[in-house]
């Protein structure tokens, strides 16, 4: 599974189990218009962190959240190739 | 069972200071209609202990371990229904804040928050044994509850089952998320080195570490000891625990979250339904059979808890003994005045971050008491009758007949002067149960929402009704706002409905404040009848709100830009403070909020109940 796909199956998971309704999750949709909270998207990190070993924001360098999907990934992406 | 109240010896009358005579016996108290929950004190640990009935124990008996923050608040009504329905099929259960955390004694500041939680999870073991006559405990646990719970089996040799609800296997993704939360909250990120402040989670960073280094795969459990988990979702991590577990001779049952998604859903809006424990407890039942035994006949711990400044005790008071309150009294002689603090949204008593425990304790320095309390259905107060288990809805069930219960307990214990404290949903309903509460002399409305309510309003069509057009005006510019529109992503017919019926409420509005200026009308509005009918009683009221709140619009709805409707009147002040936000996330909001709501009631003059001021803080915008 990709990166790409599990980030977008999380998203999903998180939606159900949080209540959420998620919008259609294209590269360009801002992560807070994506139908997630903020405490949705803090879950987001930890489980991705617990599935894929891969934490962009603990790095202790000031890491900004993503605007958008795409930028999410690519982030997560970039991580993991550092790792 | 009735409740004694507490025996005032009052001092000379019209003395500033009246002594209250603690003799206080809360005694067992039915819940709805069912098992017995009981209030306690473990040392310093608030709890509640549900039996079957007033005198039946259990040799199994059961503590389960809550979560922080959010998922503290929002799991705090299901765990009540977890403890009742465990007692229910003869586990005696029990329920328990750690310490600086819910009702519990604040961390002393040199305490270290990790190592103290478990330390007060084997407390609350050993006093569950002492006292339910069981010999084998199941530690469940919620969240980071499970973490705990599961770390407390470690070191114990009397668990016989442990019970994981969406645990947090791994402390460091746990962390991460808390971080995560408070840098979206805050809109900046903290370094860890600085440690983590968030809701009541305040962690140096050595806290931190010491909570990323748990990691539950590699947890130490005794051979043949039953484990369930109940996921949220099937992953890696969780499969590696079972593995792990399995691998150490445990006997692990994993299950999905289906029937127990209440436990961590943010309900704003319906009564829901509440989670279906059947599978826990047919897993229970299975592996830990249980047989009554007698309560021991061992003396009860004591009723309150004092600490430097303050004496708690908890309260049950209303209809049936159903409602629940914390009554916070400071531990010298003091005056005659009490503040009921009401529930914010459907948040337990203690509130989000703790805010009710924190401003309650503040009050209790100044020589200030206050009580606490859940409204029917909320926390740890019963629902109404045929709701008893229900959680009631934020705006549309009506808490007048709570209000008053608590200001008559307030006036039986000897408070003459009785305040009223609410944010949000709770000013909405302080300020309502205050027309109907002649005993209510002071409101402190936070960020008071609306005036009105109507039965089958939203938050979300009220939000939009307020919310001034500018704010819609402004997104036109916005790419993305018409990407959602072209999706059908945005709601546009919503917002219209809702933008209309406020354009004609406004107009309406705005007339009918004409009409009332020019003396031709009496006041038409809900907003401005009820402030009349406040200031006839001589009511002193403060609204207090963050900037931007949407609370604000709905005050201009009714008095007009800058609450001017209400200026002259020497009893309202009108506060907009730059530094809060709605719910007063941060320490440094709640300090501002508290020291501006404590040094309005210490300008109500001690002579007559809600007499004029005369002096405090006169009607009109203020910021500072």
């Amino acid at each position: 599974m990709t990166i790409r796909t599990t980030i977008l199956d999380q998203m999903a998971n998180i939606a159900k189990q949080q209540h959420k309704t998620l919008q259609p999750l294209t590269d360009d949709l801002a992560l807070l218009d994506s139908g997630l909270d903020s405490l949705c998207l803090a879950i987001l990190v930890a489980n991705l962190d617990d599935e894929l070993g891969i934490d962009p924001f603990g790095s202790g360098d000031d890491v900004a959240v993503p605007a958008t999907i795409g930028d999410f990934v690519r982030l997560y992406e970039a991580t993991a190739v550092r790792s | 069972m009735p409740v004694a109240r507490d025996i005032i010896a009052a001092q000379a009358a019209g003395a500033q200071a009246s002594n209250l005579v603690d003799s206080h016996v809360p005694g067992l108290v039915a819940g709805a209609g069912g098992p017995f929950m009981r209030p306690v004190w473990v040392g310093a640990c608030f709890g509640w202990l549900h039996t079957k009935d007033a005198t039946t124990g259990g040799d199994v008996a059961a503590l389960i371990c809550p979560g922080l923050a959010r998922d503290r608040l929002d799991a705090h009504h299901s765990l009540r229904l977890l403890a009742d329905a465990l007692a229910d099929a003869g586990y005696p259960a029990m329920r328990f804040d750690y310490p600086g955390t819910g009702d519990s004694a604040d961390l002393q500041s040199d305490g270290e928050p990790w190592q103290n939680w478990q330390r007060s999870a084997h407390a609350a073991v050993d006093w569950l044994r002492a006292t339910t006559g069981a010999t084998r405990v199941i530690l469940a646990g919620l969240r980071v509850g499970a973490t705990l719970a599961a770390l407390a089996v470690e070191q114990r040799d009397d668990v016989a089952a442990l019970a994981l609800l969406a645990p947090a296997l791994r402390g460091r993704s746990y962390i991460q998320q808390l971080q995560m939360e408070a840098r979206l909250q805050r809109g900046e990120a903290a370094p860890r080195s600085e440690g983590l402040e968030f809701h009541e989670v305040q962690f140096d960073a050595a806290t931190i570490n010491r909570i990323a280094e748990v990691d539950l795969r590699e947890l130490k459990l005794p051979p043949g000891l039953h484990v369930a988990m109940f996921m949220q979702a099937a992953s890696k991590l969780g499969n590696d625990c079972a593995d792990a577990w399995s691998g150490q001779g445990a006997k692990v049952f994993s299950a999905g979250f289906a029937g127990l998604e209440p436990l961590l859903r943010h309900n704003e809006e319906t009564e829901g339904t509440p989670p279906d424990f059947s599978e826990l407890l047919a897993w229970i039942r299975r592996t830990v059979p249980a047989k009554p035994v007698p309560l021991l006949p061992l003396a009860w711990p004591e009723e309150s808890l004092a600490q430097l400044g303050w004496i708690e005790t908890p309260q049950r008071f209303g209809p049936g003994d159903g409602l629940f309150g914390m009554l916070c009294r400071p531990d010298r002689p003091h005056g005659d005045m009490a503040v009921i603090i009401g529930n914010i949204g459907r948040d337990p008593h203690y509130g989000v971050a703790r805010f009710g425990v924190e401003f309650a304790r503040h009050l209790a320095a100044l020589g200030i008491a206050s009580l606490r309390i859940d409204f029917a259905g909320l926390g740890d107060s019963i629902g109404p009758p045929g709701k008893a288990d229900v959680l009631t809805s934020m705006f549309e069930t009506s808490r007048d007949v709570d209000i008053s219960a608590a200001a008559a307990m307030l006036a039986d214990i000897g408070y003459r002067r009785i305040a009223m404290q609410g944010i949000c949903a709770g000013a909405y309903h302080t300020l309502r149960g205050a027309l109907a509460e002649p005993r209510i002399g002071t409101l402190l409305l936070v960020n008071l929402p609306v005036f009105e309510w109507h039965a089958g309003d939203t938050v979300d069509f009220v939000y939009r009704r307020t919310m001034k057009p500018g704010r819609y005006l402004t997104r036109l510019g916005n790419i993305d706002d018409w990407k959602r529109v072209a999706r059908g992503d945005f709601h546009v017919g919503e917002v219209i409905v809702a933008q209309s019926a406020r354009i004609w409420q406004r107009l309406r509005e705005g007339m009918l404040r004409l009409a009332e200026r020019q003396g031709w009308l009496p006041p038409q509005s809900v907003g401005r009848l009820a402030m009349a009918a406040l200031a006839q009683r001589g009511v002193r009221t403060l609204f207090l709100f963050s900037p931007d709140d949407n609370g604000i619009d709905a005050m201009e709805q009714e008095f007009g830009r800058d609450a001017v409707g209400l200026r002259g009147r020497a009893q309202v002040a009108y506060h907009i403070e730059p530094q809060l936000d709605h719910l007063l996330s941060t320490p440094a909001m709640r300090r501002a909020a508290i020291q501006i709501m404590a040094q309005f009631l210490g300008d109500w003059p001690t002579s007559g109940t809600g007499a004029a001021a005369g002096h405090g803080h006169p009607a009109g915008r203020s910021t500072r």
